[in-house]
């Protein structure tokens, strides 16, 4: 079964409004779940499953995502923070420590990212030979 | 070696390394050679994208949150949740003088064991058409070395002629002899959804008559995935630019549409495009019209070169009213219909020569085949007149039964067997001596044989006067009477021999 576009666009709706500066409001969350349940049993499986999707999609793009090759100071972490601000709120920060990445850090917010990884380097380095005319 | 070394150090004492800014996305659906991707804000329409493990994608539908993909290669080793990266790139083929003689598959890879491809420059597959200015319209003949088609329908450089026909009725053999018959012109010939071992076997055959000297072979075969029969033509046609571009003459042969509609009806179902007629996609006249209209032949100011196309479309049950014929139809400058009822009847090419047509190429026949074409299309078109006429009656004039035999015998001339061009003075000798009634006196069943011992004789006795017609590309009034004289012998030393 597909979503017929009235039920999208309300899906859509609910989503937008459960969110404030990027920051995911409960009580908001638990009415447009109450509005979606009224549904008939299909429909409000299929609603409850794409309101789902649409606030993770939302909460990702809040997320900052680190990978550094050695843990970041919350310094480190608050000037990274304060860069992306700049763009778009941030609620949420996740620390991955990957030593695959040699040195530097990786940055992802929503679908953005920016390598700044000493792997990255290499790679571009790598690159260069293999193509070197 | 110290040297390369040495050069690849400065190389990169110069590389300014930059922060790598991507846009990603994810992997949330797969299934044929299509994927769906979450993410990818940023990505642009027919941009390439990277899955990781050197298998690459085409943005193909740009929706809300997620974007279809079709990808290239063995789709196996992405699973859901796979990370898919934008390259800011467009798809692109190698292209140049590396490829002829090369048998490649929709990305310009060579898969002929041959080695790697040295090209020139990368071409991208799409590309908008040369525009109305850098344009100049159809002056030079392209010859097939095909009687029928050369004399009855030419075909011009830079023009679009459909081969239209059931199955087995000599499409691809049309294509190939008018591979085998070019000298300075470049051939690429695309297979699309064909099987390998008909491939195979074009291939050997074009190298057998070193045809595959001035040919690219872009092999998109049914075992292929529809992604790569899909991008093929277009693959095709971006390295036949390239040939345009540098003021060359370009063949292309698309073989075939049909086959390139149904890979692309399979893509866009997949891709959930609403369907419309027999479930094609909306855009399907758009998918050949883009491709076709890239034939042209470019102006003096724009190097002078030509990008001839020759699509085929294969029908069902001689229907040309079905959706993708009548489209391609359309968008063509004239079409050479083959009829299978002609072929069993061992007419051959079997060339339906009252609803071919070509709408351009008349303005670049040469000056001698016009001569011989007029009078030759009259007579035809009289004989089929009166053929369908004739069954019925018994008693016929003579006048009636004059034309009748008149066109048995252009009938039989224009038979001709597969691989063997004629070039264009024997064919406008042949014709000449048809048409001007010197082979009324020959029986039908021995026609072939007059004109293979007339074009012979001119060859060892004549030469000067096939050479003088080669040249002028004209037949004047002193040619047209040594011809006379000539034919005039022969008919007389041919009656003879026969008789004894």
């Amino acid at each position: 079964m597909k979503a017929s576009k009235q039920l999208k666009k309300t899906i859509e709706k609910l989503v937008e409004s459960s969110f404030l500066d990027g920051r995911m409001l409960e009580s908001k969350v638990v009415k447009a779940v109450k509005v979606l349940k009224t549904l008939s049993k299909t429909e409000s499986i299929l609603a409850l499953s794409e309101y789902l999707i649409g606030l993770k999609r939302i909460e990702r793009q809040h997320t900052m995502y680190l990978e550094t090759a050695i843990p970041f100071s919350a310094a480190q972490i608050k000037k990274a923070k304060k860069i992306i601000e700049k763009k778009v709120k941030i609620t949420k920060v996740k620390m991955n420590i990957n030593p695959d990445v040699l040195g530097g850090f990786k940055l992802k917010v929503g679908d953005e990212v920016w390598d700044e990884t000493i792997l990255s380097k290499i790679n571009q380095i790598k690159e260069r030979i293999v193509h070197h005319e | 070696m110290s040297d390369v070394i040495a050069a690849i150090e400065k190389d990169i004492l110069n590389l300014k390394l930059k922060t790598q800014k991507q846009n990603i996305g994810t992997v949330v659906e797969l299934g044929d050679g299509v994927a769906r991707i979450e993410g990818l804000s940023d990505v642009s329409y027919s941009e390439l994208l990277d899955f990781g493990q050197g298998l690459f994608g085409l943005a193909l539908n740009l929706e809300n949150y997620n974007v279809g993909a079709v990808l290239f290669g063995d789709f196996t080793k992405i699973k859901e949740g796979s990370e898919v990266k934008s390259t800011g790139r467009i798809l692109e083929v190698p292209v140049g003088e590396g490829l002829i003689g090369r048998v490649v598959d929709g990305l310009g890879q060579p898969i002929d064991g041959k080695g790697a491809i040295k090209a020139a420059t990368h071409y991208p597959v799409e590309k908008i058409a040369s525009g109305v200015i850098t344009r100049q319209s159809v002056n030079t003949p392209l010859q097939t070395g095909i009687k029928a088609i050369d004399a009855l329908i030419p075909i011009g450089r830079g023009q679009r002629e459909l081969i239209i026909g059931d199955r087995n009725t000599g499409k691809t053999t049309i294509a190939i002899d008018t591979i085998i018959n070019q000298k300075d012109v470049i051939c690429i010939y695309v297979a699309i959804g064909q099987k390998t071992s008909k491939i195979a076997q074009l291939v050997a055959k074009l190298e057998e008559v070193g045809a595959m000297d001035h040919t690219i072979i872009v092999s998109a075969s049914a075992s292929d995935a529809a992604t790569m029969q899909y991008l093929a033509p277009f693959a095709g046609c971006a390295m036949g630019e390239y040939f345009m571009d540098q003021g060359k003459d370009a063949l292309i042969i698309y073989d075939d549409l049909s086959k390139h509609a149904n890979s692309y009806r399979q893509m866009s179902l997949l891709l959930r495009r609403p369907s419309g007629r027999e479930a094609y996609p909306g855009d399907v006249f758009y998918l050949h019209s883009r491709l076709l209209e890239r034939a042209a032949k470019m102006s003096k100011e724009y190097g002078g070169g030509s990008l001839t196309a020759l699509p085929i479309i294969e029908t069902q049950a001689n229907d040309i009213s079905a959706y993708i014929p009548t489209n391609v139809i359309s968008i063509t400058d004239g079409q050479m219909f083959l009829e299978s009822d002609l072929f069993f009847a061992g007419v051959r090419p079997a060339l339906n020569v009252g609803i071919s047509v070509s709408r351009v190429g008349g303005a670049a026949q040469t000056k001698a085949m016009k001569s011989v074409a007029g009078r030759l299309k009259l007579d035809l078109a009289q004989f089929r007149e009166l053929q369908a006429f004739a069954q019925f009656a018994s008693d016929l004039d003579p006048a009636t039964k004059l034309q009748i035999e008149r066109g048995r015998r252009i009938t039989e001339v224009l038979k001709q067997p597969p691989f063997a061009p004629v070039s264009v003075e024997e064919q406008v000798v042949s014709l000449w001596a048809v048409t001007n009634g010197y082979m009324d006196e020959v029986e039908v069943e021995k026609v072939r044989d007059f004109e293979k011992a007339f074009i012979q004789q001119i060859k060892l006795k004549n030469k000067k006067l096939l050479s003088e017609i080669a040249t002028k590309k004209e037949l004047d009034e002193k040619m047209v009477k040594e011809l006379e004289k000539i034919t005039k012998d022969f008919v007389g030393t041919f009656k003879r021999g026969n008789k004894k």
